[in-house]
């Protein structure tokens, strides 16, 4: 599969890897320890052109293509999670709906101060009652002239401690909800009514802040709502549905990570005498790892690839997502294993990672969450690229 | 289903479920994981109680319960907060090897201290994975004079801060293969006892863990153990209770598991439905409760057995697996089960998670203790 990685895209995989481990890795403990990213490596990112990787070149961003991304973000998981997801919002669901569907002069003002990281973004759409049930929000935007009034909570958002720049979806028509009556909105930091509430203590993902949105009675231009009144949900799930395949190259990532460190501390830990890596629990244990590394690498290229062809990868993207965040999971109970009592150890990359990755299989639409939307692709008759080759392959002769 | 009590164990079974239900208080756990304390209050009121030390002989401060008593006692400590039944279910690590082998005198002066909370005790293993062949923490060197020198270390031991008595594994003599098993008893502040912190970790946040270095310390006969058959035996009886307590806490953090994750599907309503109505949510907790089951008939076997014959090695290591395998799955789906904020450390499900995944690395690997298991069925086959 690398093999049919375009050169470029193999350049643009081999920097982010020498950025990360010379530029972000020193300071992952730093990090972990004080809970938020140094300035001066956040300044770093941003000269790198970090934050605005996919916005398209004419708003000054890097119009990386889907599968380029993908690289980067998997490269960009191998040191501490916070990195990532710092750019991870500029990059995917606080930009895509302003590019997706926003208005020239929306796109004009933001744009650039997001692909410059001058303006960090969150996504506004989780609410405590409306967790798996995105349509089930209530945050209100009620019209008044020349603006929307909005009213209502948000929670577990993640960067809205830090953001300038909040892309919130409401409900402006509570009758039509998700057949019209949800809209899309940009809130700039700073607008009357809009507070942040509790701040999140989680179990992993410092230095990557979560807290909770407070909205009231905030004024809100009309000019700031993305794409058409009643569309929002559309433009959300859009979105979301874009940021997944983000979650995928992240488990992708952290699992190589984790298998990396797993080899080194295998081989270098003796037992009796010998290394651990001459038991052959161990090296079945590794061999589980890489086999599932090397088959989400497989289903994430590949399903990128089809979103930069244009292509409906919908039902790609929900498996990409759900085997690459299941399959973390499961290398981090194996990477455990191997390191034993050592890795219970904070300072330890298996330590947070086993933090980190927990995530992966609950946000941006949980694993259960993806198997009823897989359920239902499949029962409609969505067929896999995978599928589609096959059906052509066998039409032209088939096997011999 | 129901698992057959005898009356007294039915009883203490309520009462401890008065008691935990009745003091342990979720912010107030919360705040002592945040402070990373040792749950000071909590453990006295369990002495208080009779809580701590039920297996201890009557004359000692105990009620001389067997090990079913004991596991009913950590499962629902466990059950009610991982963290603190933890930290309550270890706090007398090592009493067995007293009560078992240890002389009237050593009884005296520790058993009664350790049931009523004014001693708190830790182990000091020299091998968690309890293999046969597995090396002591230390080693005893007769000195001539009746004392003895004991030079040694352990990594990883927990409470060594609070602990006021270490009890260590040791032999006697540098020979490992016809060396004699013993166990030295230490106070902590003895000279040449040299506790190294290790920071913090994943789980079990209220109990410190230590590497400890003995370097020259003088032993003498009075508190040296001599398990009567000054041999591996010993060392193996200890391990298997050792190993029947990690399962009971592994089964109390697995029925916690479930009856947050049932209470939190009974109540969140997601699509305009209960989220326990859903199937896949429902099949999620039925595999749960039955792997939780199958793991208690385990383990109350396990513990009812105990009575007759202690059983072999390498079935009480099926066991501890087995029970470990089932918490660390309960733990997974009932943070599953409550999405987002399962993640959030506001929620007891975040630390049970934590907690299975810290207690099944501190009580030894899996591939070795596989290996004692395959060693009994399989044997050697050349």
């Amino acid at each position: 599969m690398i093999g049919t990685l375009p050169e470029e895209y193999l350049r643009t995989k081999q920097q982010i890897r020498e950025f990360v481990q010379t530029d972000l890795e020193p300071y992952a403990e730093d990090v972990e320890v004080n809970n938020r990213i140094p300035e001066h490596i956040l300044e770093k990112m941003k000269q790198r052109g970090l934050f605005g990787l996919t916005i398209p070149k004419a708003y000054g961003g890097g119009g990386m293509s889907k599968l380029e991304f993908c690289l980067v973000e998997q490269e960009l998981s191998k040191t501490h999670f916070a990195f990532l997801d710092i750019i991870s919002l500029n990059n995917g669901l606080g930009s895509k709906s302003i590019v997706l569907d926003g208005s020239e002069a929306m796109k004009r003002k933001y744009l650039p101060q997001l692909a410059s990281g001058r303006l960090i973004s969150a996504f506004a759409l989780t609410e405590p009652n409306a967790g798996s049930d995105a349509a089930g929000i209530t945050t209100s935007a009620v019209r008044q002239g020349d603006h929307f009034v909005l009213n209502g909570m948000k929670h577990f958002i993640t960067n809205a401690p830090i953001a300038d720049l909040f892309i919130v979806i409401a409900v402006t028509d509570p009758e039509l909800r998700t057949r019209g009556g949800i809209t899309a909105f940009v809130v700039e930091k700073g607008a009357p009514g809009l507070t942040i509430g509790h701040v999140h203590n989680t179990m992993g993902m410092r230095g990557a802040h979560k807290s909770e949105v407070i909205f009231k009675d905030t004024p809100v231009p009309v000019e700031n709502v993305i794409g058409e009144v009643g569309k929002g949900f559309q433009v959300a799930m859009k979105t979301v549905d874009d940021g997944r395949m983000g979650v995928a190259s992240t488990s992708l990532g952290m699992a190589e990570r984790l298998l990396e460190l797993s080899i080194g501390h295998a081989q270098r830990t003796m037992r009796n005498g010998k290394p651990l890596a001459d038991s052959q629990a161990i090296q079945w244990m590794l061999a589980d790892m890489g086999t599932e590394i090397y088959s989400a690498q497989a289903m994430i290229y590949a399903t990128a690839a089809k979103i930069d062809r244009q292509e409906d990868a919908a039902l790609e993207v929900a498996m990409c997502k759900l085997y690459a965040s299941e399959m973390v999971g499961r290398v981090v109970d194996k990477a455990m294993e191997i390191f034993g009592r050592g890795g219970l150890r904070k300072g330890s990359t298996v330590e947070r990672m086993c933090r980190d990755a927990r995530i992966l299989r609950i946000f941006e639409g949980t694993a259960e969450i993806h198997r009823v939307i897989i359920g239902r692709y499949l029962l409609k008759g969505k067929r896999t690229a995978y599928a589609a080759v096959e059906k052509q392959a066998s039409g032209q002769g088939g096997r011999a | 289903m129901k698992f057959t009590l005898t009356e007294e164990q039915k009883y203490i079974q309520k009462a401890i479920r008065e008691f935990t239900r009745g003091e342990f208080d979720e912010d107030q756990i919360l705040e002592l994981l945040e402070n990373r304390d040792f749950p000071q209050n909590l453990f006295r009121k369990a002495c208080k109680l009779d809580f701590v030390g039920v297996g201890y002989p009557e004359e000692f401060g105990g009620q001389a319960c067997g090990m079913m008593e004991q596991v009913l006692v950590i499962e629902e400590f466990c059950r009610k907060d991982s963290s603190v039944g933890i930290a309550l279910g270890s706090a007398d690590a090592g009493a067995e090897i007293i009560c078992a082998w240890g002389n009237d005198i050593q009884k005296q002066k520790m058993l009664p201290g350790l049931a009523k909370g004014k001693l708190v005790s830790t182990v000091l293993f020299g091998d968690v994975d309890a293999r046969e062949d597995g090396r002591p923490a230390a080693i005893l060197t007769p000195e001539g004079d009746g004392t003895f020198r004991l030079n040694g270390n352990a990594d990883f031991v927990m409470n060594a801060e609070r602990a006021d008595v270490f009890i260590v594994q040791a032999q006697i003599g540098a020979d490992a293969p016809t060396a004699d098993c013993a166990f030295a008893l230490l106070k902590r502040n003895t000279p040449g006892v040299t506790l190294q912190a290790l920071g913090e970790k994943l789980g079990i946040g209220v109990i410190a863990w230590h590497h400890v270095i003995l370097q020259d310390v003088v032993v003498t006969e009075a508190d040296i153990v001599r398990p009567a058959d000054e041999g591996r035996g010993a060392m193996l009886d200890f391990q298997k209770i050792h190993l029947l307590r990690i399962a009971a806490m592994f089964l109390g953090i697995a029925q916690g598991a479930l009856d947050m994750a049932l209470r939190y599907a009974k109540q969140r309503v997601q699509f305009n439905r209960k989220i326990g109505e859903f199937q896949g949510i429902r099949h999620k907790l039925a595999d749960m409760y039955m792997d939780l089951q199958a793991t208690r008939a385990l383990v109350y076997a396990a513990a009812e057995g105990h009575l007759h014959d202690h059983g072999d090695l390498h079935d009480l290591l099926g066991v501890k697996l087995t029970a470990e395998r089932t918490a660390m799955h309960l733990t997974d789906e009932a943070l599953q089960i409550f999405g987002g904020s399962g993640y959030m450390i506001e929620l007891p499900v975040e630390h049970f998670y934590r907690d299975a995944r810290t207690l099944r690395a501190l009580s030894g690997r899996t591939v070795f203790q596989k290996d004692v298991i395959a060693q009994a069925i399989v044997g050697h086959l050349t």
